[in-house]
């Protein structure tokens, strides 16, 4: 044989022998703790795992199990893409967590999670949940619990007081809509800076409904995006008027649109124009001043607490300002798991106010349960403590199946908007045709309202 | 008789030689190609009732596709991706080398050796690799190298991603044109030249009128071939930019992968896969028949 | 006269240097772009003080290296890599082996069609697959677990079984989905192989009295060893290179292989240690490395196939 037909032989041996000898060695540190049942948890970003490994030793303690952690890929996309496709196949962990509460309708439907109404609704925390905490974690075609919430984010608009006090520009609470954009217009000719930022466009993602779209919908006090039979109310006047405002800050440039249309829109204006005080408010969430301006942030602003201060979002109705609040990371159970029970008390047990105080402080949320504000770790929260108190009075759209579909169209109509490609009845338009085209007829209230729209603005064709 | 006993035998023989690998195939490619004609008429999904019930849509899919702003992106990034770097991009450098390399140069298997380093690099080390040279800041390798020209530090996955992954694929792709031109080239006879010489022929002419001509049945050979693997590309430019920034780099295989697994609805993932695979196949059947491949 | 003469003379050899002058600085500027990304990951790999960006090392060390079969997960990475492309490999070079065989020898009706097909087949763009095969491999996955849970009832037993056999997650399937990728190559190449192998010898030994296996092992074997090799090559190279498979069909952590792992490991933007997966990469990237140059005469032949291997 030639040296090249050995070398063909040898080397593939050589790797064989390799791997008998490492599979010897890398098997034979493996044996765990056999005598205790096994929970397999799904957790991903640094900052939770840290917190659930510190929770650990108490948690196994309490319930008497071996609680395995598995890192997941830190990306969300990447989480939820990974915890989806093992979920279908069969071979996902016992408990995990849903990132946002408008994930979980479309998880239950697939039949992924574990129903826990029961257990939830035995379980004595359940009565300090606010009553929009409990409609969350019901999924919205069967009235079903299916998830235990833990912590929560509150979100409203977040302004530069410092540079308003300084410039002598009111920071008191816009009441409506008219009041934000003439409050805008001022702050546009005192400081010849932008005023404000509503997230939109395609690049921001599921956040253009998250982080903006959803605000303004909002702001409509008897608009609801379902309506009694689970269909997408997208046709009415709130949508397109939602749009409209969109459109209005583009024409009368009070929005950094720019930044918006690239990739990553969220790094201009949120971490360097707002620090720089070229734009002076955005909408954000209880976690934004320690994340993304708290003193350990990359871009942090210097007293955080006083310079940067919180409104409510102005209604378009004549209704109150109110703050947007959404259930983050709450538990789910497998539906496929092999100890429904054990991991039942472990999603309860994750729900226990001390547990979500740790959580809470450690990722700038507040705790989904109202009783945590007896807790003797509360006052950890700072500043936050407020934002739990909004708690009981804070507004949320419940969506269904589907969300993704319809936070995609929300993303594609405002980008239209945000390049002056459609106006606000266009948009509308564009949002119902992509929603009905992906979900089908049934799951979008039939079109009543749009063929006798008003105009949509000055703005042309 | 028993002559065609022995026949038969054998042609029974070879089917069930034949049988494991079809079985194989037919599984996972052949039969999938035809089921994803079937899946785009469906609405299934990962998320949603879909997930556990799907139902038939007819062509919902398909006219939603033909709408999708992403999708034509997509098939307009794909074509620049193949054109840049396949048909373009390797092929003007793998041509060169192979025309220096037919020179009486020192060092030919070392320069050999060099240009097909890249080809032997897994998909995930390229990406890997690329993301260094890339780095924005001016440490990065690149934005070093391009300082000495006097041209800032770029952000180059970011202001020029879909020309950084062309170079990139670019970049791998040199020796498989280089090797493959190189063969044809040597197909050359060596007296054509000569007599080209003899009549006062320059080295311009002779280029043009002799080996590109000649050269022809190989580069059809390689474009053919480079197409068809540059369309099928998919971890290279999945590890680089992952499609982004803002479907700057999506292309055709990236865009189902996320419409299956990101938006996770399979239905419409598999209306964009036949889309691909309709191309793929019209490409496929051109070339069959135009070259009568020996069999 | 003679001026004219000498000075022709010169400009023959003046335009010979200069066109070798090109095609050396053609090669040197090429060569210098193919080489330019891999100075950082051999530098790095050495280099205590490892980061993103191209620097020379402050001293050499093979801390990395150590750390690769130290940590259990680089290990686990390249194990795995091993075992799934190795078991790939082979299984496709006994398939192979026979389908070429087949394909070469038999004068049915079928050879045409399979042959034209598997030209088609290899042109599918693997992504293109990824929904119908995903669904395939869903449903076989459904129904090797069932019978798993039919087996044993203990939940151990049942997990271990399952990461051997499972589709989805689990070695066998992994193994299957890249030995039916890397087929239709391999079998273009044995067929090509076997073509060349004058049916004569395996009738003159048939006559000799020699068993089919004898024949086999004696005869066609041995001549179609370079067929092996280079099917074996290809279809190590694409399978250990290949990104999408494990992208689908992995999630575990103890069925990490290295692509996969090396990506997810990228993917911790705020704890990337880049000496361990510089170190990783030399390692990935050295088998691939020595098979390619293997590979390289072979290049040529398959061309035929129509498909770059």
């Amino acid at each position: 044989m030639s040296w090249t037909t050995k070398s063909l032989v040898l080397l593939p041996l050589g790797a064989v022998l390799v791997v008998a000898v490492g599979w010897w060695w890398g098997e034979s540190p493996s044996a765990q703790r056999q005598d205790l049942p096994t929970l397999v948890i799904a957790e991903h970003r640094t900052a939770r795992i840290q917190v659930l490994q510190q929770l650990k030793p108490a948690l196994e303690a309490e319930l008497g199990v071996y609680l395995k952690i598995v890192e997941y890929p830190a990306p969300p996309q990447d989480y939820f893409t990974k915890l989806v496709t093992e979920l279908r196949a069969g071979n996902a962990p016992d408990v995990f967590t849903i990132p946002r509460d408008l994930q979980m309708d479309d998880l239950a439907a697939a039949g992924y999670l574990a129903n826990l109404t029961d257990a939830v609704e035995q379980w004595p925390g359940y009565q300090h949940l606010p009553e929009l905490v409990k409609q969350l974690t019901r999924a919205s075609f069967d009235e079903q619990v299916y998830v235990v919430p833990s912590i929560m984010a509150v979100e409203q608009l977040y302004y530069r007081h410092d540079l308003l006090t300084a410039a002598g520009i009111s920071t008191a609470q816009p009441q409506s809509w008219q009041d934000l954009l003439s409050r805008s217009r001022q702050i546009k000719q005192q400081l010849g800076q932008y005023p404000l930022l509503i997230p939109a466009g395609l690049t921001w993602g599921m956040g253009s409904y998250t982080e903006g779209f959803r605000y303004l919908l909002a702001s409509f006090s008897d608009y609801q995006l379902l309506n009694v039979d689970n269909q997408y109310v997208l046709a009415g006047e709130a949508v397109r008027a939602s749009f409209g405002f969109y459109q209005t800050l583009v024409q009368q440039q009070l929005m950094p649109v720019k930044p918006l249309l690239n990739p990553e829109p969220w790094v201009i204006p949120k971490y360097e124009m707002f620090p720089k005080g070229q734009l002076l408010i955005t909408t954000c969430g209880s976690w934004c001043k320690v994340f993304d301006w708290g003193p350990d942030s990359r871009n942090p602003i210097p007293n955080v607490d006083q310079a940067v201060q919180t409104w409510k979002f102005p209604s378009a109705d004549g209704g109150e300002p109110f703050a947007l609040a959404s259930v983050v990371y709450s538990w789910g159970v497998n539906a496929k798991s092999r100890q429904q029970q054990l991991a039942q008390q472990l999603v309860l047990a994750l729900g226990e106010v001390d547990v979500a105080l740790v959580y809470a402080e450690k990722l700038g949320n507040v705790p989904a349960r109202l009783d945590a504000a007896q807790h003797p770790g509360f006052a950890a929260l700072g500043s936050r403590m407020e934002d739990h108190a909004l708690l009981p009075q804070a507004r949320a759209l419940r969506t269904t199946v589907g969300s993704n579909a319809m936070m995609a169209a929300v993303a594609q109509a405002s980008e239209a908007v945000l390049t002056g490609r459609s106006d606000a009845g266009q948009a509308q338009q564009q949002l119902i045709d992509y929603v009905t085209n992906v979900l089908g007829d049934q799951q979008v209230k039939p079109q009543l309202t749009v063929a006798a729209l008003p105009k949509g603005g000055k703005q042309h064709d | 008789m028993i002559k065609l006993t022995y026949e038969s035998r054998r042609q029974l023989g070879y089917r069930f030689m034949m049988a494991p690998a079809l079985l194989l195939m037919a599984a996972f490619i052949v039969f999938p190609a035809f089921y994803a004609f079937s899946l785009s008429l469906t609405d299934v999904a990962l998320l949603g009732f879909a997930a556990q019930e799907s139902s038939f849509v007819g062509l919902r899919n398909f006219s939603r596709l033909f709408g999708d702003p992403l999708f034509w992106n997509s098939l307009k990034v794909t074509l620049i991706f193949v054109i840049g770097s396949a048909v373009i991009g390797q092929f003007v450098l793998g041509f060169l080398s192979a025309l220096a390399l037919q020179r009486p140069v020192r060092y030919k298997p070392i320069f050999n050796a060099i240009i097909c380093l890249p080809n032997a690099v897994p998909e995930m080390v390229v990406g890997f690799l690329w993301i260094s040279m890339f780095a924005s800041g001016e440490y990065g390798t690149l934005n070093r190298f391009v300082a000495w020209f006097g041209v800032d530090p770029q952000q180059w996955l970011y202001t020029f991603p879909l020309l950084s992954i062309i170079i990139v694929n670019t970049w791998r792709g040199i020796a498989f044109a280089m090797i493959l031109l190189t063969s044809g080239l040597a197909a050359i006879p060596k007296d054509i030249y000569e007599a080209a010489r003899v009549d006062g022929a320059t080295d311009t002419q002779v280029f043009w009128r002799i080996t590109v001509p000649m050269m022809m049945p190989t580069i059809f050979l390689y474009m053919f071939i480079s197409t068809v693997t540059t369309f099928a590309i998919f971890g290279l430019v999945y590890t680089l930019s992952r499609g982004g920034p803002a479907n700057s780099t999506e292309i055709l295989g990236i865009y189902i992968y996320n419409q299956s697994f990101t938006a996770f609805q399979l239905g419409y993932g598999a209306a964009v896969a036949v889309v691909s695979l309709v191309v793929s196949m019209i490409l496929g059947i051109i070339y069959v028949k135009a070259l009568k491949v020996e069999v | 006269m003679v001026a004219v003469v000498r000075s022709s003379s010169e400009d023959v050899t003046v335009t010979h240097h200069a066109s070798q002058r090109r095609a050396y600085l053609t090669l040197v500027l090429i060569s210098l772009f193919c080489m330019m990304p891999f100075f950082w990951v051999v530098l790095a790999a050495f280099d205590p003080k490892a980061s993103q960006f191209l620097q020379i090392p402050q001293g050499v060390t093979l801390d990395h290296f150590k750390n690769i079969f130290a940590n259990e997960s680089g290990m686990r990475w390249v194990l795995n890599s091993v075992v799934i492309v190795g078991s790939a490999t082979i299984l496709t070079l006994i398939f192979a082996g026979f389908g070429g065989y087949a394909l070469s020898r038999t004068q049915a009706w079928w050879k045409r069609p399979l042959l034209y097909g598997i030209i088609l087949v290899r042109i599918v763009p693997p992504p293109a697959l990824i929904v119908p095969v995903y669904k395939v491999m869903l449903f076989l996955n459904d129904w090797i677990n069932g019978l798993i849970n039919q087996f044993t009832a203990d939940v151990e037993q049942q997990q271990m079984l399952s990461r051997m056999f499972s589709f989805i997650d689990g070695y066998l399937g992994l193994i299957l989905i890249h030995c039916a990728m890397q087929l239709p190559l391999a079998i273009w190449i044995m067929k090509t192989f076997f073509d060349a192998i004058p049916k004569d010898y395996e009738e003159a030994a048939a006559l000799d009295g020699a068993s089919q296996w004898q024949t086999v092992r004696h005869v066609l074997i041995p001549l179609a060893l370079p067929g092996f090799a280079a099917a074996g090559l290809f279809a190590f190279i694409n399978a250990w290179g290949d990104f999408l498979m494990p992208l689908m069909f992995t999630s575990s952590p103890e069925l990490q292989t290295l692509p996969l792992g090396m990506f997810r490991a990228f993917l911790r933007v705020d704890a990337i240690d880049y000496g361990f997966l510089t170190a990783l990469a030399v390692i990935y990237t050295l088998p691939a490395v020595i098979a390619f140059a293997f590979a390289r005469k072979f290049l040529t032949q398959t061309f035929s196939g129509g498909v770059k291997g």
